[in-house]
C-alpha cells in the first residue's frame, strides 16, 4: 500500500487541508465524485471525534492515508495529552458511530504505542453503476 | 425499537430519532448555514426515510435514516450558493462541474471519477478537488433572489388550497417551509408560475430531468408531511 502523512493544528479550520489530501487520493483511486464527498465527510467526522478525546490545548492531528487500487484506510491520532485514560472513552459517541457506519465500509478504534487510533476504511465499488 | 407495520403510525419512530437528525445536522453546521435550518433539512430526510424504510431488509432504520439525512444535506448544500470568499477562477470552475457531474452522472451511469471530471473540464485533477473543497462555501444567489416573498407565497398557498379552508392553506404553507430551498423553488415555478419542467430546467441551469426529480422529491416530501399530520 501507498502512503501519505500530514500533521495538522487540531483546530475546525484546519480540516479543509486533509480533506484536500484525501481528496487527492481519493481521485487516485478513481472513486466516484460522490464516494469522495463521503470520504472527505467521514474524515471530518474521525477528526472530531480524536479533538474530543484530547484535553490539550497544544493538540494536533496526525493523519496517515494508505491506500491501493481498491481501498483507501485512514488512521487519525493526536498528539496531545487523552481526555480520559486509554481504557475509558474508546467508544465513539452515537452520532459519530451512526455517521461513520453510513458513509464508509469499516471503522474503529485500536491502541498503539500508548495512543488512541482512530481508523476507517472505504472500499472502492466494483459495481460499475454504483454512485 | 420495534417499526410499525407498514401504514402504520411512524410519528414515535420519527420522534425518537429527531437527536440524531440534530446531531447529524450540528456536523455540517461550520459551513455557514444556520442549525436550525439544517435541522430542518435533516429532519424532513427523516420522515422520508421513516415512509421508505423497508423493515424486511437487514439494516437498522437508524443506519438507514442516517444515510438518508446526510445524502439530503448534501444535496442542500450543493443547492446554495458563495458563503465565503471564494477565488472567482473556483467559483466558476466549481458552477461548470456542477452541470458537467449531472451530465456525465446520466452519460456513464454512475458518478464520474475525479479524473472524468478534470477531463470533461479541460483542468487537472487537483483543480477539480480544490474547486469541489471550495463549493462547501456556496450560495446561489439567484435562488435566493427567486424565492417566494410572503406576498407571491400566500397567493401560491391561496391558488393551491382553493376551495379549502385556512387552515388548510396554512397547513400547506407550513409543509412548503420546511422543504429544501431548490424543491420549494421548483414547486413554485411548476404550480403558481404555471412554467414547464424544460423553463425550470433552463432558469436553473439544470436538465430537464433533474427539474423532474426535484419535483417528485417535493411532492413525495409534502406527501410525507401530511401523512406524519
Amino acid at each position: 500500500m501507498q502512503h501519505l502523512q500530514l500533521d495538522v493544528a487540531a483546530e475546525p479550520s484546519q480540516l479543509s487541508l486533509p480533506r484536500l489530501l484525501i481528496g487527492g487520493v481519493a481521485a487516485l483511486v478513481e472513486l466516484g465524485v460522490d464516494l469522495v464527498e463521503d470520504l472527505q465527510l467521514a474524515l471530518d467526522e474521525l477528526c472530531v471525534s480524536v479533538m474530543a478525546d484530547d484535553s490539550s490545548a497544544r493538540q494536533r492531528l496526525n493523519i496517515v492515508v494508505q491506500w491501493d487500487a481498491s481501498a483507501i484506510r485512514v488512521e487519525v491520532t493526536s498528539h496531545g495529552e487523552l481526555a480520559a485514560p486509554l481504557t475509558d472513552g474508546a467508544q465513539l459517541t452515537a452520532y459519530s458511530q451512526q455517521i461513520l457506519d453510513a458513509l464508509v465500509d469499516d471503522h474503529g478504534t485500536e491502541e498503539r504505542d500508548g495512543l488512541r487510533v482512530r481508523w476507517m476504511r472505504l472500499q472502492k465499488r466494483t459495481d460499475p453503476g454504483a454512485l | 425499537m420495534t417499526l410499525p407495520e407498514n401504514g402504520g403510525d411512524r410519528g414515535p419512530l420519527i420522534e425518537a430519532h429527531l437527536g440524531l437528525a440534530r446531531a447529524i445536522a450540528r456536523r455540517f453546521s461550520n459551513r455557514g448555514e444556520p442549525y436550525d435550518d439544517l435541522v430542518q433539512v435533516a429532519s424532513v430526510a427523516l420522515i422520508r426515510a421513516a415512509n421508505s424504510f423497508d423493515d424486511s431488509r437487514d439494516v437498522a432504520f437508524s443506519t438507514y435514516a442516517t444515510s438518508m439525512m446526510i445524502g439530503e444535506l448534501k444535496h442542500h448544500f450543493r443547492d446554495r450558493g458563495w458563503q465565503i470568499k471564494t477565488p472567482r477562477r473556483l467559483q466558476e470552475l466549481y458552477l461548470e462541474l456542477t452541470g458537467l457531474v449531472s451530465d456525465l452522472t446520466q452519460q456513464l451511469g454512475r458518478a464520474p471519477t475525479v479524473h472524468e471530471l478534470a477531463a470533461a473540464a479541460q483542468c487537472r485533477d487537483e483543480e477539480v478537488i480544490a474547486a469541489l473543497e471550495a463549493g462547501r462555501g456556496y450560495r446561489a444567489d439567484s435562488l435566493d433572489s427567486s424565492s417566494m416573498d410572503s406576498a407571491r407565497f400566500d397567493r401560491f398557498t391561496a391558488v393551491s388550497g382553493t376551495g379549502e379552508s385556512f387552515e388548510d392553506r396554512a397547513e400547506l404553507s407550513s409543509h412548503l417551509a420546511a422543504l429544501p430551498e431548490r424543491e420549494r423553488f421548483i414547486l413554485q415555478r411548476r404550480f403558481f408560475d404555471d412554467q414547464s419542467q424544460e423553463e425550470i430546467a433552463r432558469e436553473l441551469g439544470i436538465s430537464q430531468m433533474q427539474v423532474s426529480r426535484l419535483l417528485r422529491h417535493g411532492i413525495e416530501a409534502l406527501r410525507a408531511l401530511y401523512d406524519v399530520d
